[in-house]
C-alpha cells in the first residue's frame, strides 16, 4: 500500500517538475533571444548559450513528465516525498535566522538561532543550549573575526 | 642518475628542522581552513603571504604547499563528517565519504580520504619529476577547442554522478548550467538573469552554491538524525584503519584516480574538481558492482580524494615549469614568487634546482605529515558526530552561513545559500539528484567561455573541434565512451521482474 502511495507521489512530482521545466526553459531561451543570438561581428552573442540551454530544459522536461507517465514503474527511482511539518518548520527557521542576520547582526542571530533550534525545537537541556551557544558564537569569533580578519555582519549595531 | 641525484639534494633541504617545522605550520593551519566551509586554500595563503615575506623563498613556498595540501585534507573532514564540500573539489568525496558516516564507518573514511591523498602525493611527485616539463608543454597546447573536447568528455561523468534516472540526471544538469549563466556576460558584459540585482552581477559564487545545495539542503531535507546515522561514533585507532577489503577495493582506484587527476591538473583552469570528479567518474564506470556507489564505495571515495590531491601537485607544474598560474591558490603563489625575486618559468629548473627539487621534496614530506596528522586526529575529528544529531544540524547551518558570508563578505551570499538549500530540497522531494546541478554550475562558465572563444578564432565553425589533432583525440575518446556506456548498459539491462529494491537519488 505504502508503495502505491510512493508511486502515486513519485508519479505526480516528476510530472509537476517536468512540467514546470517548460515555462521556465522557455522564458530563459526567450531572454536568451533577447539577450542576442549572435554579437556584431556575427559571432554567438550573449544569449546564444542562454538560448540552446533554455531551449534543452523546455524540451526535456515534457520528456520527463512523459516518460512518468508512460512508465509503469512511475519513472525511474523511487523515495519522492512529500514535506513534512519538521521539514517546512526547519525551512521557518532558516528563513527567520537569514532576516535576523539582515536585522540584528550575525552574533546575535546566530545565538537566536541556536536557542530556538535547540531549546524549543529539539528540547535540550537549557544549560545544554546556554552552552552550545556560547561556546559556537565565541568560536565563531575566533576563527572568522580574530584569526581570518574577515568581520561578521553586525546589522544595527554596526557602529558598536 | 641526475635525477635521483636532484631529488636527493630536494629531499635533504625538505628535512632541514627549520623547513619541517614550517611545513608542519602550513598542514595544520591549511586543514583547520579547509576544514571550515566556504574558505578554502587561496584564502589562508593569501591572508599569510606577508608573514612568509621574512622567510627564505625556499622555506615559505614549502609552507604555501603545506598550506594547500592541508585545506585539501581539511575539506575531505567536513565533507565526510558533515556532508558539506567547503570547496568544488570535494563534491565527490561528499557523495561518498558522507554515505559511509550515516553507515558508521566516518573513521574509516577519513583514513581512507589521508591515505588516497598521500599515494597521490607520492605518485605526482614521481610523474612531476620524470615527466613534468613535457607534460607542461602538452598542457600549453590546450586552446579553447580542446577545453570543449575535454568538457564533452567530462559529461560522460553524469551517469556516475546520478545513478539511476537519465532523464531527471540532463535536467538537474541543464539547471545547474543555466544557474552558471547567471551574471555578466564575460564577452559584451550584458547583465544576464540578474533581475537588476548588483549582488548577481558577478555571478553566483561556487562555493557558496555547493554549501547551500549540500550542507543546508541536507539539513532543511533531513531536520532529525537520518535513520541509519550512526548515533554514537565512538571510533578507536584500530577501528578507523581500513580493512583488508577496504585496502583492497582502493589500491587500484588511487593510483588511477592520482594518474588522471595529475594529468588535468597540470591543464591550466580545469583544476581538482573537475580532476575528482573524472577520477570518481571513471572508478564508476569500470567497476563491476557499481552498487556500492552513492552508497559508501571505498573505490570512489579513494578515486575522487586521490584525484583532487594529485591536481594539487599537477597544478604546480605550469606554475613553476611555464609561469602559469593553474588555479586560483597557484596564482595566489605565483605573486608571492615574484616578491621572493624568483621568476618562474623553463628555466627554473637550472637557476634554482634547490627550490624546484626542495618544493618537490616537501611535497611528499607534506604529506606524509597529513597521513600522521590524521591518524591521531581522526579519533578526535569523529567525535564531532557524538554530538546530538540537532546540534549539529544547527552548527552546520551556522558555520555554513559563516563560510558563505566570508566568500565576499556580503549577506547578500548568506540569502543565496538559503536560496540554494531551498533549491535542493525541492529537487529531492522530486527525486532529482544533487550532483549534476553541481556538475553543470563546474563546468557551464568554462564550456561556454571556451566554446565562444574556440568559434571566434575559427575560420571554419565547427569544424575546429576535427580540425586540431588533440581535440579530434578527446572526441572520438568521447564517442568510444558513450557507445561503449550504451553498449554495456544494454547488454547488462536485467529482465523487469529481477530489478532490485529502488534507491533513493538525492545526492
Amino acid at each position: 500500500m505504502k508503495s502505491v502511495f510512493q508511486a502515486k507521489s513519485l508519479l505526480r512530482a516528476d510530472v509537476l517538475v517536468g512540467l514546470a521545466m517548460l515555462p521556465i526553459g522557455g522564458a530563459i531561451a526567450a531572454e536568451g533571444l533577447a539577450l542576442g543570438y549572435h554579437d556584431r561581428f556575427g559571432t554567438m552573442g550573449a544569449g546564444f548559450f542562454p538560448f540552446w540551454v533554455g531551449a534543452a530544459m523546455a524540451a526535456g522536461g515534457p520528456v520527463m513528465a512523459a516518460l512518468a507517465l508512460i512508465s509503469e514503474k512511475s519513472g525511474d527511482g523511487s523515495g519522492a516525498e512529500k514535506p513534512n511539518f519538521e521539514q517546512l518548520r526547519a525551512a521557518g527557521l532558516l528563513l527567520a535566522y537569514g532576516v535576523a542576520i539582515n536585522i540584528v547582526g550575525f552574533y546575535l542571530a546566530s545565538a537566536a538561532y541556536f536557542v530556538a533550534a535547540l531549546g524549543f525545537v529539539a528540547k535540550l537541556r537549557w544549560p545544554v543550549v546556554l552552552l552550545v551557544t556560547a561556546v559556537s558564537c565565541f568560536l565563531l569569533w575566533l576563527c572568522v573575526e580574530h584569526w581570518l580578519m574577515i568581520p561578521l555582519p553586525r546589522g544595527r549595531f554596526e557602529r558598536f | 642518475m641526475m635525477l635521483l641525484e636532484n631529488f636527493a639534494h630536494g629531499l635533504w633541504t625538505a628535512l632541514q628542522p627549520i623547513n619541517l617545522l614550517f611545513v608542519f605550520l602550513g598542514a595544520v593551519i591549511g586543514t583547520l581552513v579547509g576544514a571550515f566551509p566556504g574558505l578554502s586554500a587561496p584564502t589562508a595563503i593569501a591572508l599569510l603571504l606577508p608573514i612568509t615575506f621574512s622567510l627564505e623563498p625556499t622555506t615559505a613556498i614549502i609552507m604555501m604547499a603545506g598550506i594547500y595540501y592541508g585545506s585539501q585534507f581539511g575539506n575531505a573532514i567536513s565533507a565526510v563528517l558533515l556532508g558539506v564540500p567547503g570547496e568544488p573539489s570535494s563534491v565527490a568525496t561528499v557523495i561518498e565519504g558522507y554515505a559511509m558516516t550515516k553507515r558508521g564507518r566516518a573513521g574509516v573514511a577519513l583514513s581512507i580520504s589521508a591515505i588516497a591523498s598521500f599515494a597521490a602525493g607520492i605518485i605526482g611527485v614521481i610523474i612531476f619529476a620524470l615527466v613534468g616539463p613535457p607534460l607542461a608543454w602538452l598542457g600549453l597546447r590546450f586552446g579553447p577547442a580542446e577545453y570543449v573536447a575535454l568538457i564533452l568528455l567530462a559529461f560522460c561523468m553524469l551517469p556516475a554522478l546520478a545513478g539511476q534516472g537519465k532523464m531527471k540526471m540532463i535536467v538537474a544538469f541543464l539547471i545547474g548550467l543555466f544557474i552558471a549563466l547567471i551574471g555578466l556576460d564575460q564577452f559584451t558584459s550584458q547583465a544576464r538573469f540578474t533581475f537588476r540585482q548588483p549582488d548577481l552581477m558577478e555571478g553566483v559564487p561556487l562555493v557558496v552554491a555547493l554549501i547551500g545545495l549540500f550542507g543546508v539542503g541536507d539539513v532543511l531535507h533531513a531536520p532529525s538524525a537520518p535513520a541509519n546515522m550512526a548515533a554514537a561514533q565512538r571510533v578507536r585507532l584500530r577501528e578507523m584503519w581500513p580493512t583488508a577489503s577496504d585496502w583492497i577495493a582502493m589500491r587500484w582506484s588511487s593510483l588511477r584516480g592520482s594518474v588522471l587527476g595529475f594529468l588535468i591538473g597540470t591543464l591550466p583552469g580545469a583544476g581538482a574538481t573537475i580532476a575528482a570528479l573524472a577520477a570518481y567518474a571513471l572508478e564508476r564506470g569500470i567497476a563491476r558492482d557499481k552498487s556500492q556507489f552513492q552508497h559508501g564505495s571505498v573505490e570512489g571515495l579513494a578515486a575522487a580524494e586521490a584525484g583532487n590531491s594529485s591536481a594539487s601537485i599537477g597544478a604546480m607544474l605550469p606554475l613553476i615549469a611555464l609561469g602559469i598560474p593553474g588555479s586560483a591558490t597557484t596564482a595566489v603563489m605565483l605573486g608571492g614568487f615574484l616578491i621572493w625575486g624568483l621568476e618562474p618559468g623553463p628555466s627554473m629548473f637550472q637557476k634554482h634546482p634547490e627550490f624546484v627539487w626542495g618544493l618537490i621534496a616537501s611535497m611528499i614530506i607534506g604529506n606524509a605529515m597529513l597521513l600522521v596528522m590524521c591518524t591521531l586526529l581522526v579519533p578526535l575529528f569523529a567525535r564531532i558526530l557524538q554530538l546530538p544529531y540537532s546540534v549539529l544540524s544547527a552548527l552546520v547551518v551556522v558555520f555554513c552561513a559563516a563560510g558563505a558570508y566570508a566568500v565576499n563578505n556580503s549577506i547578500a551570499d548568506i540569502w543565496l545559500m538559503m536560496g540554494f538549500a531551498c533549491l535542493a530540497y525541492v529537487l529531492r522531494l522530486a527525486n532529482i539528484p544533487i550532483a549534476p546541478v553541481a556538475l553543470g554550475l563546474v563546468l557551464g562558465e568554462l564550456l561556454e567561455k571556451n566554446l565562444r572563444n574556440a568559434l571566434q578564432l575559427s575560420d571554419s565553425g565547427m569544424l575546429i573541434f576535427v580540425e586540431r589533432p588533440i581535440s579530434l583525440t578527446i572526441i572520438v575518446i568521447t564517442l568510444l565512451i558513450i557507445t561503449a556506456m550504451a553498449w554495456f548498459s544494454y547488454r547488462r539491462k536485467p529482465p523487469a521482474s529481477a530489478v532490485p529494491a529502488p534507491v533513493s537519488i538525492s545526492r
